[in-house]
């Protein structure tokens, strides 16, 4: 379809102000449509679901596993989907249990897929078909004797700390799965600790293993809630359709964007569209 | 040109308005600091006293006031007073509150300009770690705890030397981590070990 030609004007000295004005308006439209559409393809392109939701994306994560007395047996399966998960991510993990005393099972920079080894000790024994997690046998495990005992919480995070800054990791971050039953003496202990891994930007996420609400109430205040993975409602025993336990979060800067882009191309064609010329009177003008 | 006047008038309309939003939220501020000390102490374990209720985003009127620090100290000598430090053993809403003064008093205590007060929010952070000492029966939990009090009144009274009630704590500290040192060598140790004084020596045989 071609484009009527313009009208030619014989003086334009009245409108030069207004032209002038109408350009500068298109372009900074331009600009901000541009920059909008760049904005949005950037941000959707860092929306990667389920392999950010335990661990911060291109980051060295230590798991944290805690195998107090206190974390019943119904807690393994979610302990066991948290480890698949990330077996299945095959991301580079550090791999630490704590109970009154934490210890390194594995180093930072280990293949998650190594975890694949453990995830027998917190899945039901093959074979048996309970109605709910807590009818569930699972197979003997070596720190069930004499390992558990007391949640030393900050005992096991100030060992992960140190394990990552020990192997001079750039992008550490710690995952922590625990019940976060912290006795009261260890809490001036954990909020150091949390200080300092707040002070060198390392994130540190939680799964909680059905917490208690006063528990919870602690490491909200301590972490924020945007720390908590949630994986304690999600508990089945069919691990093949639950693979992924917690939806990504809502991308509110790519729908802000995306607000943005609509709004300025609203603008854009409420203002600067053509001023539309009856065919009756371009039809005089090309007689004339 | 009238239009161009306009604009600069509009400009300026806007600018007056936002000084006198500014001027609104600074006497806020001002009222949210008396006002609140005086309902602190009139009731130290209320509500939160210092709340200020301004009209411009981002705590535009905090900032330009500075009041930052001081309602941080004020925050953290709250939640000190709420987390009951005389307390052994607290309940479940004074630990949260004690985990919170730390992290306030921590925080504060590293940015503050005003030394004295910077001496004084060490000193409470000590305090703490002295009332997370008395609370548990762990020795090496206890050893920490005295380590981490004695830094904290070491740094308040370097900060501020006039600081009376630092000073009092550092010796306190000093003591308390002499008798326990003295207590866990005696009880680390197996029996006759301990030295050379009367009614210490081994058994002997005698005649």
């Amino acid at each position: 379809m071609r484009r009527p030609t313009a009208i030619p004007l014989a003086g334009d000295g009245p409108l030069r102000s207004t032209i002038r004005r109408t350009a500068v308006i298109r372009v900074v439209l331009a600009a901000t449509l541009v920059a909008l559409l760049v904005t949005e393809v950037a941000l959707a392109r860092a929306v990667q679901p389920r392999r950010d939701v335990f661990v911060p994306n291109g980051s060295d994560t230590v798991v944290v596993v805690d195998l107090s007395a206190s974390i019943p047996p119904g807690a393994f399966p979610t302990i066991a989907r948290v480890l698949g998960q990330l077996t299945h991510d095959d991301v580079p993990i550090g791999f630490v249990i704590f109970s009154d005393t934490p210890y390194e099972l594995l180093p930072p920079g280990t293949p998650s897929r190594e975890l694949a080894p453990f995830l027998r000790f917190f899945t039901p024994k093959p074979g048996t078909h309970p109605k709910t997690v807590w009818d569930a046998k699972f197979v003997a495990n070596p720190w069930q004797q004499d390992f558990r005992g007391g949640t030393h919480i900050s005992a096991a995070l100030a060992l992960a700390d140190s394990i990552l800054r020990r192997d001079r990791v750039r992008r550490g971050a710690i995952l922590l799965l625990s019940d976060l039953e912290a006795p009261s003496e260890d809490v001036p202990a954990l909020t150091s600790i949390v200080n300092r891994l707040r002070d060198e930007h390392r994130p540190l996420r939680v799964v909680g293993l059905f917490p208690n609400h006063d528990s919870l109430g602690l490491f909200e205040q301590l972490l924020g809630p945007q720390a908590f993975v949630n994986a304690s409602k999600a508990v089945t025993l069919d691990f093949r359709s639950q693979t992924a336990l917690s939806a990504i979060s809502t991308p509110t800067g790519m729908i802000a964007a995306g607000l943005g882009l609509l709004l300025v191309l609203a603008w854009n064609e409420g203002w600067l569209v053509r001023l539309p010329i009856p065919a009756r009177l371009r039809a005089r003008e090309v007689e004339q | 040109m009238n239009r161009r006047l306009l604009a600069i008038g509009l400009v300026l309309a806007s600018a007056g308005l936002l000084l006198v939003l500014l001027a609104i939220d600074l006497g806020s501020w001002h009222a949210a600091m008396v006002r609140g000390d005086v309902r602190f102490a009139a009731d130290p374990g209320g509500r939160y006293p210092w709340a200020a209720r301004t009209v411009l985003p981002f705590g535009a009127g905090e900032r330009v006031l500075g009041v930052h620090d001081d309602v941080a100290y004020r925050q953290g000598v709250r939640l000190f007073r709420i987390g009951r430090p005389r307390v052994a053993q607290p309940r479940d809403a004074a630990v949260r509150a004690r985990s919170l003064a730390q992290t306030v008093l921590t925080h504060a205590s590293r940015g503050d300009a005003d030394l004295p007060r910077r001496s004084a929010e060490a000193n409470l952070l000590g305090s703490l770690f002295l009332a997370g000492n008395a609370g548990t029966t762990d020795p090496a939990a206890r050893g920490d705890f005295l380590v981490a009090a004695n830094a904290e009144y070491a740094a308040a009274v370097a900060l501020d030397p006039e600081n009376d009630d630092a000073k009092y704590n550092l010796e306190l500290t000093l003591v308390r981590r002499r008798a326990q040192l003295f207590t866990d060598r005696g009880s680390g140790t197996t029996p006759g070990a301990l030295g050379r004084g009367a009614g210490l020596g081994k058994t002997g045989h005698g005649y």
